[in-house]
Parts: C-alpha cells; structure tokens; sequence
C-alpha cells in the first residue's frame, strides 16, 4: 500500500511534466476556452 | 477559521473573472489551462479555471479524432489533476471548496422539511457510481456522431452547475442564445429544480448521491494527506459525532470513507475530542 501511494505522487508529477511536453495543457485551455452549447443544455 | 469564509473565499476565485461585464464573453486566458479542484463550469462568464469533469468527458468525446500524442498528453495531464487534487485534499474539496457543495449548503440553511432523502432500490449505494461510469466515461466515449465526436452526456443532461451558471448566466449576458433553448435546456432546468429541491430537504443531496467529482475525490480518502483518525480511548460512545453527519456515516468505521465530504462537523461536536485530523506523509498508511 505504502509503495501505492508513493507511485501514485510519482504519477502525478511524471503525468503532469509530460501532459505539458506532450501539449495536453493546450487541449484543456482550448476546450476550456471556447463556450460550450452542452454544458449550458442549449441546441438541439 | 470558519468553513464558510473558505467556502466564500474558494467560490470568488473559481469565479473571478469580471472581465465579462466589459465584453460579454468568457474568460480565455492562462488560467483555464489548470483545472480547478470544485464542480465549476467553464462556460460559466465569470469561471478562471476548467472544470475537471468537463474536460475528462471533453478527452472522452474526442478520442478518435485527437493524434495520439495530444490525446495522451492531455489524459496525463488531467489524469495528474485529478491525483493530485485527490492526494492532497480528498473531499476536503467537497466539504470545504467546492462552489457546488457551497451553493447546496446555502439551500438547506432556508427553513423547510428537513429529512434524509431514502432512495427506492437502495439507490444511495450505487447511483454515483452509475453517473461516473455510464454518463462521464462510457456513453462519452461510445456513442458517436458522424463526425466522430461524442456527446458531453453529463454535461448536458445531468450537471447542475452547467444550468445555473453556463446556461441561465449566458442566457442573461447574450440575449441571442434564446432561439437555442429547446427540450435539453427544460430538461436540465427540471433536474436543476428537482435537485435543488433534494438538497433543501437532505443536505448535500448532490454531492451523496449525484457527484461523480465527489466520487473520483473520496477514492482518494483513505490514501490522501490529509485523513481523519480515531482515537477509541478517548471516545465515550455519544454517538453525537453520528447525528451531526451529513453523510450518515457510521463513526468510527466509515470514518475515512469515500462517502465522508469531510464538513469535519464530527471533529467540531466530539466532546472528548476522540477525532482528530492528521496530516500523514505521503506515503503512510492509516487504520481507519
């Protein structure tokens, strides 16, 4: 369990260095930037 | 402190862009790179950050179309907000940030029939879990247009958040939008109304049985830095620490369970002071 939750640290800040190598905060500032119909339950 | 000070403060930076007053649009600056730890929606005019659960469901529907190194990428990279939300908090998040859970608070403070909400087929126990696997990650990821996206299909039947704060804020900054109201937008106002009810009369509602944010976070529990612990010796069997619960958990065996938002009222009423917070390393394990 212990080395569980170690790796899981280990994941977060490898996740978090690659996501940003890898363009992934690009993504989310795009998605996260543009106005979205669903979440306001407007279309169709 | 007093946890609604924190709750007031958390809520204004989710939401403190007033850059919209000037242009009528939402932010779209650095910040709404990050996602924010609460249940708030990025369309919402005044959002700074994205909402985790949005842009989980925004990966899902977008999986066939993304090149794999920004699908990756982006899994990685909200993957390890998620973790480390999770790992340093929990559902502290819930009880203690969430603008959500805030807003749920405020509704059961108004004076009316106060009871727990008993679902039929002992719904309680798995409808979250249902919300999470069924609406946030499979039918995002399975049902497909022809274009080959998927549907936000929390996002747009279910989320609360979304109505009040992207739909009806929208609606009132850009008139225009009107013509795009149809059966969803009533739909999601039913639910909104519906939920909001439930919460008048059970307090957190939502976060209990609906939030699949309040689930990923209470996995989490057991593992994070922040814990509760239990000392037996000091406990004189009151059970006080049980009646103030908003979660009906049984103390002290569900003490860190995924179901504990910890609103810490349990720590605030116990009389011999037999719950305590700790702050564990990060790689320590606890009994409870």
């Amino acid at each position: 369990m212990k080395k569980f939750i170690l790796f899981l640290w280990i994941l977060t800040l490898i996740g978090f260095l690659l996501g940003i190598m890898l363009g992934g905060n690009v993504f989310i500032k795009e998605r996260a930037s543009t106005l979205c119909l669903s979440c306001m339950g407007l279309g169709e | 402190m007093k946890r609604k000070w924190i709750q007031i403060t958390s809520t204004l930076v989710h939401n403190g862009y007033l850059g919209f007053l000037l242009n009528n649009n939402t932010y779209t600056g650095f910040l709404k790179s990050f996602c924010a730890p609460g249940l708030n929606c990025f369309s919402c005019p005044t959002s700074l950050f994205a909402c985790p659960l949005g842009i989980l469901q925004n990966l899902f529907v977008s999986v066939r179309i993304l090149p794999w190194q920004i699908l990756i990428g982006s899994f990685l990279y909200v993957l390890s907000f998620f973790l480390f939300f999770g790992l340093l908090l929990g559902r502290f998040i819930c009880g203690w940030l969430c603008p959500f859970g805030f807003l749920q608070d405020l509704i059961y403070k108004i004076p009316f029939l106060k009871t727990y909400v008993n679902l039929p087929f002992r719904a309680q126990s798995y409808l979250k879990f249902l919300f999470l696997l069924l609406f946030v990650i499979f039918l995002p990821l399975l049902v497909i247009n022809e274009l080959g996206y998927g549907i936000l299909w929390f996002c747009k039947y279910i989320c609360p958040a979304g109505t009040i704060e992207a739909g009806y804020l929208n609606l009132l900054l850009q008139s225009s939008l009107f013509y795009l109201t149809g059966l969803v937008f009533f739909l999601k106002t039913f639910i909104l109304i519906l939920l909001l009810i439930l919460c008048l009369i059970d307090l957190r509602f939502f976060c209990k049985n609906v939030c699949p944010l309040g689930l990923i976070y209470g996995l989490f529990n057991k593992v994070g830095i922040l814990r509760l612990s239990f000392d037996l010796n000091n406990c004189n069997s009151c059970k006080v620490c049980e009646k103030v619960c908003p979660s009906n958990l049984s103390i002290p065996d569900e003490i860190n369970s995924l179901e504990c938002i910890r609103c810490l009222n349990c720590l605030k009423i116990c009389p011999t002071k037999a719950i305590k917070l700790e702050i564990y390393k990060p790689y320590e394990v606890s009994n409870h």
